[in-house]
């Protein structure tokens, strides 16, 4: 009898050992699996990261290589045209020296060509960086950028602001400018839209730029599906534009309202 | 003496001298000697201590019971402090210190129950759970911060599995050790084989804990 009871004392302990041992050993395994698996996920997304920028370097090196290739083209269809003449007018004078009349008459037309060379090197000047921009601030270089748009008769544009005076740091007035300037192309050319509205207001950590319009807009999840391929180059310029000054940039297609696209500029 | 008492007995002395093991490792492989890695070396250190001055105190016929108590209290202490350093969170640092006072309790109202020349159930059964929950608790802390790359290389992932290891499977055999030694004396020694198993293996996953310390710091 009292080996029995001795047995199964002995069972029971043994019993309970083994089961805590049971659980620890799931334990451990379950942190170790767990600790592989979510390191694995880890690895994936910073791949996917990783892979994520690149697009966006590359998309940033093809539009500043765009970019260089348009000024390039204005430099040499409109201003070497122009000196090119200049320089013809000029070889035609120094052989024709005792020809008061045709020098006269050559160096008048000299005159209105290196005007006309001035005017368009402000042109691309102004091109590259507005002067509005530079001097007076992002608000009143968009304000400037609506009416160029509004009078085109195209589409109706308005602008409206907390603030006409504010200022940003200068990069940050720069890159949104242009972030602005390639979200409202894309409007224009992509939505169909007759009608673009743009806010810029302070919040309190934030500064908001809301554009909204009537056409056909784009929701942030198709715009990253967009992004995964080579097309919209655009976009991610704009995105890499954004992460250049930490902004974010939410895009917003409503069924049964305006279509807005909301960048948020911390402060 | 049987043959199964003998086997127990060597068991015994097998387990009291594979502390040497983590020991040497200690001293081998702990390169960079962190606060964490130099508390568990004390516990190492009081462990081979405790064996020896038990040993002598029974080849002497005195009893050494007195002694083990003085290590639970020991090690209890040198483990939360090493927990302590470990667990960041504010709570989890409360949660240790009043546990600690919580052991205290237990072990005096021990001391009070059972003598100070007796198994200290109480206090091991106490300690066992309290250190049972750090250890999950720091288990929770490395699944929340997924910070190292591979955790097998991780020092604290040894000494944290040794220290849940032990005291989970022992916790039965602490429980029962005072009520089989008073009234089914023949097979305690069975039972107290388990406790010399798992301290083997506490021994074993201690020493690949200090390898481990040779490369990396215990964070």
């Amino acid at each position: 009898m009292e080996n029995k009871a001795q047995g199964d004392i002995v069972i029971l302990i043994v019993v309970g050992c083994l089961g805590m041992l049971i659980l620890v050993a799931f334990i451990i395994l379950f942190v170790l699996f767990y600790q592989k698996k979510v390191l694995a996920q880890q690895n994936e997304m910073q791949l996917a990261e990783n892979k994520y920028q690149r697009q966006l370097l590359s998309a940033a090196i093809q539009v500043e290589e765009k970019e260089r290739e348009r000024i390039a083209k204005n430099i040499h269809d409109d201003l070497g045209t122009l000196l090119s003449v200049v320089k013809l007018n000029l070889s035609k004078i120094t052989r024709n020296a005792g020809n008061k009349e045709l020098t006269e008459s050559l160096g008048g037309d000299n005159i209105l060509l290196i005007d006309r060379s001035i005017q368009s090197i402000r042109g691309i000047a102004k091109d590259l960086v507005p002067p509005t921009l530079v001097k007076l601030g992002y608000i009143k270089a968009v304000n400037e950028l609506c009416r160029h748009i509004s009078n085109s008769g195209q589409i109706a544009i308005s602008f409206s602001q907390s603030d006409v005076d504010l200022r940003l740091p200068e990069q940050a007035e720069v890159q949104l400018y242009r972030l602005t300037q390639e979200l409202i192309n894309n409007i224009i050319k992509h939505s169909g839209a007759k009608q673009i509205e743009i806010d810029f207001s302070r919040h309190n950590t934030s500064h908001k730029l809301v554009i909204s319009h009537n056409g056909k807009g784009i929701s942030s999840d198709e715009v990253k599906e967009l992004s995964k391929l080579d097309r919209g180059l655009g976009l991610k310029s704009i995105q890499s534009r954004a992460q250049l000054i930490n902004a974010a940039v939410f895009y917003n297609a409503p069924r049964n309202e305006n279509a807005n696209i909301t960048v948020e500029i911390p402060l | 003496m049987t043959l199964g008492h003998k086997f127990y007995l060597y068991l015994g002395y097998l387990s009291a001298l594979s502390v040497s093991v983590p020991l040497f490792a200690g001293i081998g492989f702990a390169k960079k000697k962190s606060k964490q890695a130099g508390i568990l070396f004390c516990l190492i250190l009081a462990s081979l201590l405790s064996e020896l001055c038990g040993y002598i105190l029974l080849k002497s016929n005195i009893h050494n019971l007195f002694v083990f108590r003085i290590y639970t209290l020991i090690q209890f202490a040198l483990l939360s402090l090493f927990y302590l350093k470990i667990i960041n969170s504010e709570k989890g640092k409360w949660l240790i210190r009043i546990s600690f006072f919580l052991f205290i309790v237990s072990a005096l109202l021990d001391v009070k129950k059972n003598g100070f020349n007796s198994i200290d159930d109480i206090s091991l059964t106490t300690a066992s759970v309290f250190l049972m929950l750090y250890s999950l608790m720091t288990f929770y802390n490395i699944l929340q911060n997924t910070v190292y790359q591979n955790i097998l290389s991780e020092p604290l992932f040894w000494f944290n599995s040794a220290v849940l290891i032990y005291f989970s499977g022992c916790l039965f055999v602490f429980i029962f050790s005072n009520y089989l030694e008073d009234f089914y004396a023949k097979i305690f020694h069975i039972v107290w084989g388990i406790n010399s198993v798992l301290n083997i293996t506490f021994n074993i996953l201690m020493a690949i804990g200090f390898w481990k310390t040779k490369h990396r710091e215990i964070s």
